[in-house]
């Protein structure tokens, strides 16, 4: 009876207490013995404890025992109510499903096409085609930036307020501004390339899938794209960067920026070089029917010439006939 | 949280995707529950395997009067002692299996105080409101921390507390009766 009248002392809330103490929720403390002050409470909290106590803590794998059962459940036959009713449910979510996919496909490609013509982050890209040699860019600080056939440069609208940044993809002849406070920068892939205000031509995968530069004016810094390999080009000189190698050397080919100046200058040289120069800056195949053709030095400058005309000239002084067939022009001895 | 009527009657509709979910939350539970009854673990995990089972297979003819949860307990206390009846039996020499001892208990008294909760467990959590049964389980059984009971069901660590706190009231009651 005592014992009766000790226990309807207690609120809920010491009732909540004493639970979060002996479930070890709170740490003991001195009010312990206030909340409760019964003899045999030392009896509850052992049974409160032993109550959840197993002999051993092997895990139970929930995944394995539903399994168990599910295989069960099934083998005993009594899922197939279940089964018909998800499959129409089935279908209904799959169309649901669909359509919402389709509306999310359709988002991405709109963003895609956006995020690639840079409407969304003021982004500016240009590209030129496969017949489009020496496409004009010109950039809000002044610099002119000519584009080789399937070539993309983009950049930010605001280029020059706080810094010049472009990244080009494929080849372009660069004549930049000089300001020493903004500093240009051209992300080529593989390698970034920094000037002050000077010319050069950058091309982000010749044949070797390395990074080309070519300084015709100032000086020009490329590095790779973890910035532990550096070149410093002057002119003249021609720098290769990929990711594990770098190399510089003076450029011999007078030509090499035919694509852009439109002027092809030979003294002495073989056609076997022409044809190769020929078809970068036009873009054309040259086919001799005898390897002899080849061998024959050419000394003479074509100046903004349409590759017609050159077919013809070079046909004229080596007693040449061609055939064109496409974009391949065949020749043969006369 | 869907109250138990609720989930009864997706069970009884043959919605195996709720029997699933009743499953998850409470297998832990029900075998720790009947581990404390029969001490090895693969037979208390057959056991409440079994029960599980035996529900599904009977759905529509089951009454459930309790909560589900005390329901469930006292299903597989039932299951432990229908085996322990039955190894008994099998046991020509009817050693006592039946609540074996409780860890680290040595006086005869500890074993019977130990004997007598056991008996009554299942009885008491019966007795307990739906939520109350449920959150005193996860906790006694499962191991759970109060945070991790009020996470796991959305509640608070207050609530948590309040109905561990009438849990403890009821066994209080049950055991000094």
């Amino acid at each position: 009876m005592r014992k009766m009248n000790n226990k309807l002392k207690h609120t809920d809330k010491d009732w909540g207490k004493l639970a979060s103490l002996l479930s070890g929720e709170t740490a003991e403390t001195a009010d312990k013995t206030d909340i409760f002050r019964e003899a045999d409470h030392y009896s509850i909290e052992k049974q409160w404890n032993e109550m959840g106590k197993t002999i051993n803590d092997k895990k139970i794998d929930v995944d394995r025992a539903w399994s168990n059962i599910y295989s069960r459940i099934e083998e005993n036959g009594l899922l197939s109510d279940t089964v018909r009713n998800e499959n129409r449910f089935t279908i209904r979510t799959f169309i649901r499903i669909a359509a919402v996919l389709i509306i999310i496909i359709g988002l991405g490609a709109t963003i895609f096409y956006l995020n690639n013509t840079g409407a969304l982050h003021g982004k500016i890209v240009v590209t030129s085609n496969s017949t489009e040699r020496n496409k004009e860019v010109s950039l809000p600080d002044g610099s002119k930036i000519f584009l080789n056939r399937n070539s993309r440069l983009s950049y930010n609208k605001s280029l020059g307020h706080t810094s010049r940044n472009v990244t080009l993809k494929g080849e372009a002849f660069f004549d930049i501004k000089h300001d020493p406070s903004k500093p240009f920068i051209i992300d080529a892939g593989k390698a970034r390339i920094k000037v002050l205000g000077t010319s050069f031509s950058v091309l982000t995968n010749n044949s070797q899938n390395a990074v080309e530069v070519f300084v015709k004016t100032g000086s020009v810094i490329v590095s790779d794209s973890s910035g532990i390999q550096t070149l410093v080009l002057e002119p003249g000189f021609i720098g290769t960067m990929d990711s594990k190698s770098s190399a510089k050397a003076v450029n011999e080919n007078h030509n090499y920026l035919s694509w852009n100046t439109d002027l092809l200058v030979y003294e002495r040289e073989t056609l076997d070089i022409v044809f190769a120069d020929l078809k970068k800056v036009y873009d054309i195949d040259i086919v001799a029917d005898n390897p002899e053709i080849l061998k024959n030095p050419l000394t003479t400058t074509f100046e903004k010439e349409p590759q017609d005309t050159i077919i013809r000239i070079l046909c004229s002084t080596f007693t040449l006939g061609y055939k064109k067939d496409g974009s391949v022009y065949h020749l043969f001895k006369r | 949280m869907i109250r138990d009527n609720e989930i009864i009657r997706r069970i009884r509709q043959g919605d195996i995707k709720q029997f699933e979910a009743l499953f998850r939350s409470s297998y832990p539970s029900l075998v720790k529950y009947a581990m404390t009854l029969i001490k090895d673990h693969d037979t208390a995990e057959e056991i409440v395997q079994d029960l599980f089972f035996r529900f599904w297979q009977n759905k529509e003819k089951i009454q459930i009067e309790s909560s589900l949860n005390g329901y469930l307990f006292r299903s597989v206390h039932n299951g432990c002692l229908h085996y322990i009846e039955h190894r008994k039996v099998v046991e020509r020499h009817g050693q006592e299996i039946a609540f074996d001892q409780a860890p680290g208990a040595e006086s005869p008294a500890d074993i019977i105080q130990y004997k007598e909760l056991q008996a009554k467990i299942a009885g008491i959590i019966e007795r307990l409101p739906e939520r109350c049964g449920q959150i005193f389980c996860m906790n006694r059984f499962e191991g759970l921390k109060y945070a991790e009971i009020a996470e796991k069901l959305s509640v608070s660590v207050k609530t948590v507390e309040a109905n561990m706190g009438k849990a403890l009231k009821e066994f209080r009651k049950a055991l000094t009766e």
